[in-house]
């Protein structure tokens, strides 16, 4: 359990959350787990367990908070909220994946032309 | 900055794991329950729906573990283990952790107690703000023969002006006699000093104010008009005046003079000693200031900013030739005469003095022992390494890495040192308690001295650096160990090196062993040679007490001290009673310039009767005892070294010896030149000064008339009683009777004579018994660590001895092959601790009295009882081998 393997997946899951969180406003882990599955068109097999340590991390960081409060069906649930902190890191890792992204399809377009 | 916000979170998340599990646990049923609806909504069996939800979810426990990973700090966690772990590991050999513990202790318990001691004293910087550019000025008055003189008034007022200080004081020391309004005449120690000298200390009051340079101006001597300004000590205010703050502004009587109170000083303040109990304004007159006439002003400087102490000694002695014409004797030839020098020297190291080198060369002591501690534990961690290679190898077949391994060595070592370290310090603080309420010598700064956190550092510094050896050796062990192949060693005695690994801590402890006790013997021998000096008088029941007059009353001083000690003589128990200036070793001198030879001479002031109560032989000529009649005009007795230096072919008796002023001119008294003294009689040499004084050059002048001139007359002297009972039991008689007698005269400093001269030898006995104590500790160590080594080869080599016995070895042939190694480890260490011990004693050598460095019996002597106790040890551990039964040791294991 190397940690430099499980910080790039925490990392592309924590950017998930932050975006999710975005979008859809305070969530319980549960609701995340599924947005985060459902976006991804059920191609991103998630073990849900993993995303709790990758909340974690994310509040310890300042990203995010979070708050016992009931779930639609009644259940004392923590929800997540982002923070302020957790807005601009988005944009900033937003920002940093197009980039990255960008330089790997400019990699995929030259294979294509030779 | 994220990294670091995270780091504070998991800190914080370290003490709340408890709470923390609960509401994951929370979190994920929640998580699993909602899960399980959506399944239910969708068609599923609750049974299903829930085995599907935890199906997406994954491992629970992984997600706990990961979580808690994410929330505290691993390694913190993995301590916590390893220390509960090795704690039960040490509990259960109890018997390896108690001896190692004991012997740790001991070893940074002595280390400790001396380095807090080291640390207090002359290692913490002094408690005044300007710190370490505080320096006196002494002087070398070549011309006077005096070293480490003081300032006259027009040499401290010249350097004062000098630009490498920001500030210059002067001040004088005196006793004198304290009436207050509410309560008796008591003696007081008091300080006269200027401004300069407190603002150069950087005080400030704690209650009301300090001198200032108003103070003195108008009509400073008409003391008439004007009352002069007194501080008081903190200690003094508090335990005299019960802290009452309006004792500020109230007069008190010194000497019968007034004096106000102006201000208090803060508790941390007291300088120059520790129990001045009042400073009083003194300034120095500049238009009648002279260079010559007494040296006797101590200074105390701040330096200016980047100004070293030796900058300053080069710019006085440069700017010296410079005060010519500023004072009224302030001549060429004066300063031709005198031949001055300036010293300047920083003002801790003034302060501390030799007793640094006392306590570095008892620290040095006890850190010989601290390593021979080290050294005869570190026999006993390779032991237990050994002893443990089944379990060793066991925990290694399951799983544990080396790293793991390393790291609970590494732990279990430091849970024991830091356990000794801190038995250590509790060490260090009973013996710096025993240090400052039963002060077996005298030291600076005993106000300062407490166990502070650098003394906890060291402390912890020691353990940390033994768990590392220990931790590193018994890693080491267990790797050679395993290298030699774990389970499968049945039949060799273990890994080769193990026969004889050993022995280099032995050699180790034996060469310091050595050591110590080549140095305590030659402590030993040099507080035997002073305990067995002749001290010239004897110092059996014999109670001396400080006794003033005022001196108003100083023209009176004849008759006052002859009845008093009449008066003292008739009391119960009271044998006979005298007085003198200062009772014999008590570091008091009065210097007496002669026309005989340059050097001055010291001398003492007697009543009749003197000679005779202490038991001193008058070895010729008159002994002034009581009544006895002089024919000689102004008679005086001379000790016998100083008749034989002034007159060695003729008789001393009626030879004259006159008094010089400090300048040279004749003492001259109303205008007349006083005669000069005739010696009457020779006493044996008195050791006056201290117990190597081997000078013993002193002139007794009796107080009888004539009188001798007003300024020199003594108003303290000593009342010498000798008794016939035990000698504390008639000072409050006396001195019930002294006060009876005259209320204005005050009694100080109450002491029998044998206490003075004990005290005389106190730095000697102080470092002795420590380094004997440690010495024999480390003699005894070195004796098990020895008998450990010999009994660890036999029972390694039990089978082989077996077999040897079987084969027909004689038992003197086991006996020889099973001690061989340690003796040969003994001689090596022994002569390894020789050479030691002749270097370390260079250390000890002044401090030794009538004993050489490298002498040759303290050496023999030494070595002798190492060698003897080291092979006892050795024949005792071996006697188990020669009894060995071949069958039975090879029928074992």
């Amino acid at each position: 359990m190397s940690p430099d393997k499980r910080d790039v997946l925490y990392g592309s899951l924590g950017l998930m959350v932050l975006k999710t969180l975005e979008a859809l406003g305070p969530l319980h882990g549960y609701r995340i787990a599924r947005r985060i599955e459902q976006i991804s068109g059920n191609q991103l097999a998630l073990n849900q367990g993993t995303l709790y340590p990758a909340l974690l991390k994310l509040e310890q960081a300042g990203w995010i908070t979070s708050t016992w409060t009931e779930s639609e069906s009644g259940r004392r649930v923590k929800a997540y909220a982002l923070t302020r902190a957790g807005r601009r890191q988005l944009r900033v890792e937003e920002a940093a994946w197009q980039h990255a992204t960008g330089i790997v399809a400019r990699f995929f377009a030259i294979q294509e032309e030779s | 900055v994220t990294k670091l916000r995270v780091l504070l979170a998991r800190l914080r998340g370290i003490g709340r794991s408890s709470r923390r599990e609960r509401e994951l646990r929370r979190e994920i049923d929640a998580h699993l329950d909602e899960a399980a609806d959506e399944y239910v909504r969708q068609g599923f069996s609750a049974e299903e729906a829930r085995r599907t939800a935890r199906r997406d979810f994954g491992g629970v426990a992984t997600t706990e573990e990961d979580y808690r990973d994410q929330a505290g700090l691993l390694w913190l966690d993995h301590l916590r283990g390893d220390v509960r772990h090795a704690a039960r590991a040490l509990r259960r050999a109890r018997g390896f952790s108690i001896v190692v513990l004991i012997v740790l202790a001991m070893g940074t318990g002595a280390v400790t107690s001396v380095f807090a001691l080291l640390n207090s004293v002359v290692l913490r910087p002094l408690p005044f703000p300007g710190g370490d550019r505080l320096v006196v000025i002494t002087h070398d008055a070549a011309g006077l023969n005096l070293q480490n003189a003081g300032l006259s008034g027009g040499l401290f007022l010249y350097y004062a002006k000098q630009p490498i200080f920001d500030a210059a004081g002067f001040y004088t020391e005196r006793v004198l006699n304290l009436r207050a309004p509410e309560g008796g005449t008591e003696r007081v120690h008091v300080t006269l000093a200027g401004v300069g000298f407190f603002r150069a200390l950087g005080a400030s009051a704690a209650e009301g104010r300090l001198f200032t340079e108003d103070d003195g101006r108008p009509g400073f001597l008409n003391t008439r008009s004007w009352t002069v300004p007194i501080l008081l000590s903190h200690r003094f205010w508090v335990e005299r005046f019960g802290a009452d703050p309006s004792v500020v502004g109230r007069v008190l009587l010194l000497n019968e003079n007034r004096r106000v109170v102006v201000g208090i000083l803060p508790e941390w303040f007291t300088f120059p000693r520790a129990d001045t109990q009042i400073w009083m304004l003194s300034e120095i007159p500049g238009q009648t200031a002279s260079i010559g006439g007494g040296l006797d002003l101590n200074s105390v400087a701040l330096l200016k900013q980047g100004v070293t102490a030796v900058d300053a000694q080069n710019e006085l002695a440069r700017a010296l030739p410079g005060i010519v014409g500023a004072y009224r004797d302030a001549t060429p030839e004066k300063l031709a005469e005198l031949r001055l020098t300036p010293r300047v020297t920083p003002l801790k190291s003034a302060l501390v003095g030799d007793v640094a080198h006392v306590l570095w060369t008892v620290f040095a002591g006890m850190a010989f022992l601290l390593v021979i501690a080290t050294a005869n534990a570190a026999s006993l961690f390779a032991g237990r390494a050994d002893g443990r290679r089944r379990e060793i190898a066991v925990r290694q077949a399951l799983g544990a890495s080396r790293r793991r391994l390393a790291r609970l060595f590494f732990t279990e070592a430091l849970l024991l040192t830091s356990t000794a370290a801190a038995a250590g310090l509790l060490v260090a603080r009973v013996f710096l308690w025993v240090v400052i309420t039963r002060t077996p010598i005298e030291l600076p700064r005993i106000t300062e001295i407490e166990l502070n956190g650098i003394d906890v550092l060291f402390a912890v510094g020691v353990a940390a650096l033994m768990a590392v050896f220990y931790g590193a050796l018994s890693v080491r062990r267990q790797r050679e160990v395993s290298a030699n192949g774990l389970l499968r060693d049945r039949w060799t005695a273990g890994p080769r090196a193990s026969r004889w690994g050993r022995d280099p801590f032995v050699i180790l402890q034996v060469a310091l062993a050595l050591s110590l006790l080549v140095g305590s013997v030659l402590m030993l021998k040099t507080y035997r040679t002073l305990s067995q000096t002749t001290l010239g008088f004897s110092a059996e029941s014999v109670l001396t007490m400080e006794v003033s007059i005022p001196s108003r009353k100083a023209g009176q001083h004849i008759q006052l001290y002859q009845q008093l000690v009449d008066r003292i003589r008739l009391l119960p128990g009271v044998v006979d009673a005298a007085a003198a200036s200062f009772a014999p070793l008590t570091a008091s001198e009065h210097l007496f310039p002669t026309h005989a030879g340059a050097a001055p001479i010291p001398f003492k002031f007697f009543t009749p009767g003197y000679f005779q109560t202490m038991k001193s032989a008058v070895v010729s000529g008159a002994g002034l005892a009581p009544g006895e009649s002089i024919l000689q005009p102004s008679p005086v007795l001379v000790s016998a070294a100083l008749a034989r230096r002034l007159f060695p072919d003729t008789n001393p008796i009626g030879q004259p010896i006159r008094r010089l002023e400090e300048d040279g001119s004749p003492v001259e008294m109303t205008k007349d030149v006083v005669p000069p003294f005739t010696i009457a009689g020779i006493v044996e040499n008195v050791r006056e000064t201290t117990l190597r004084d081997d000078l013993m050059e002193t002139v007794y002048i009796p107080l009888i008339e004539p009188a001798i001139e007003l300024s020199i007359v003594p108003t303290n002297m000593s009342l010498i009683v000798r008794t016939r009972v035990p000698p504390l039991t008639v000072a409050a008689a006396a001195k019930d009777a002294i006060v009876a007698f005259d209320p204005t005269l005050s009694v100080g400093r109450v002491r029998t004579m044998e206490s003075i001269v004990r005290s005389a030898r106190a730095r000697e006995a102080f470092v002795g018994s420590l380094l004997m104590a440690a010495a024999l500790v480390s003699v005894f160590l070195g004796a098990v660590g020895i008998y450990g080594s010999v009994a660890y080869v036999v029972r390694q080599r039990t089978r082989e001895i077996g077999i040897r016995l079987a084969l027909g070895a004689s038992r003197v042939d086991v006996f020889r092959m099973v001690v061989g190694g340690s003796l040969a480890a003994i001689a090596i260490g022994s002569s390894v601790g020789l050479l030691i011990a002749l270097a370390a004693s260079r250390m000890l050598r002044a401090l030794l009295f009538g004993v050489e460095p490298g002498d040759p019996v303290s050496l023999a002597a030494a070595t002798g009882s190492l060698l003897a106790a080291g092979c006892m040890a050795a024949f005792l551990a071996a006697r188990h081998a020669v009894r060995i039964q071949p069958v039975r040791a090879m029928r074992e294991e």
